[in-house]
């Protein structure tokens, strides 16, 4: 009897700890999934339409903030991503495969322009410790006239590509 | 044979089950799982995002506030029930009233119970710290109902909403509220004014 108590012990324990490991990088798939569904591809910028009650790709949307989004890929390269200025809160954040928030910069530590380049791993850029990931943009534009306004500054100014090799 | 087919299949169940329940991602969850800060009610966890974060913590997250930011840029805190202790419902009326807290940006957003916003086209959702007016007494307040009040007040509709939550993000919060929030953030109150049908 007590090897199929220890027997249950170790693989609930070891199902149990692959489990939690796993959930957030099922969470990130799904969330890359949804906006692949949405004609998204890697590696390009997308600017996702001002919140509302049909937003349903991520769980938690604020209506106050216009997001930009880009799916990062680094399996060729280092990425990079230019959130254009804006005159109001506006943040460029980094979420590795596993959902940690690796960096975020935002507009009241760079002035104008935020440009950063990611690197997988290395100090040539942003370290993101994965090689797929997210960056969001987040505007506070929590009005019809602000949203409009940060709508075309992003259109305008937003970018995410590969790096320049030189 | 058929009592280690038992075995592995009962352990198999048992840890599947277990790491969803510990990890918030089964339907019957309790909200507001984690309670690591707790101030008036409203409760967070200072890890949302971090690389520090445990592994239960980056789970119930990924579920429940995926692509939630570091401390150092936002603070999130959660709240699902009034001042009086009931669970926060479509069916009643709220007063949401608080003062103006230490943060470069601040908001309070009503979601589903599915972690979204309500399905309602009232494109009344959140009040923020752009449009909150503060009164004579320092205070801003907003209606939480189904219907508009009519009345002047700022209203955040719950139409749809069933049993909801509240969510209130600060951006680029003090210091202060950052390491000692029970004593530096201001949190909303959340009057109960009353309901419609079944009430409790």
């Amino acid at each position: 009897m007590i090897r199929y108590f220890l027997a249950f012990i170790l693989v609930a324990a070891g199902i149990h700890a692959a489990t939690v490991w796993y959930l957030p990088r099922l969470a990130m798939k799904t969330a890359m999934a949804r906006f692949e569904d949405t004609g998204m591809t890697a590696n390009t910028i997308a600017h996702v339409p001002p919140t509302d009650e049909t937003s349903r790709r991520v769980v938690r949307p604020s209506p106050d903030l216009l997001y930009s989004v880009c799916m990062l890929d680094l399996s060729d390269g280092p990425v990079h991503i230019r959130a254009a200025g804006w005159d109001g809160y506006m943040s460029l954040s980094l979420f590795a495969a596993n959902t940690d928030n690796i960096a975020a910069f935002n507009d009241s530590q760079i002035a104008g322009d935020i440009d950063v380049t990611i690197v997988q791993s290395g100090d040539a850029g942003v370290a993101l410790g994965s090689e797929r990931g997210i960056a969001l943009i987040r505007r506070l534009a929590a009005d019809d006239a602000a949203i409009a306004r940060a709508d075309t500054a992003r259109r305008e100014g937003d970018l995410c590509g590969e790096a320049d090799p030189s | 044979m058929i009592r280690w087919l038992v075995t592995l299949s009962l352990a198999i169940f048992a840890g599947l089950g277990s790491a969803l329940f510990m990890s918030g991602w089964l339907a019957f969850n309790p909200p507001g799982l984690f309670r690591t800060i707790e101030v008036n009610d409203w409760t967070s966890d200072p890890a949302i995002g971090s690389p520090a974060a445990g592994p239960y913590t980056r789970a119930y997250v990924a579920r429940r506030g995926l692509l939630g930011l570091r401390r150092e840029e936002a603070v999130y805190y959660l709240r699902v029930m009034d001042d009086d202790g009931h669970r926060l419902r479509e069916n009643c009326a709220y007063v949401l009233e608080g003062g103006m807290p230490d943060a470069r940006w601040w908001s309070v957003t009503l979601y589903a119970a599915d972690y979204y916003l309500a399905q309602n086209s009232d494109n009344a959702h959140s009040i923020d710290g752009t449009r909150a007016m503060a009164g004579e007494d320092g205070l801003w307040r907003a209606t939480i109902q189904a219907t508009d009040p009519g009345d002047g007040s700022f209203w955040i509709s719950s139409r749809n909403a069933g049993q909801f939550d509240l969510i209130y993000r600060l951006y680029n919060a003090s210091p202060a509220v950052l390491e000692t929030p029970e004593t530096a953030l201001v949190t909303p109150r959340i009057i109960r004014l009353g309901c419609t049908g079944a009430a409790l």
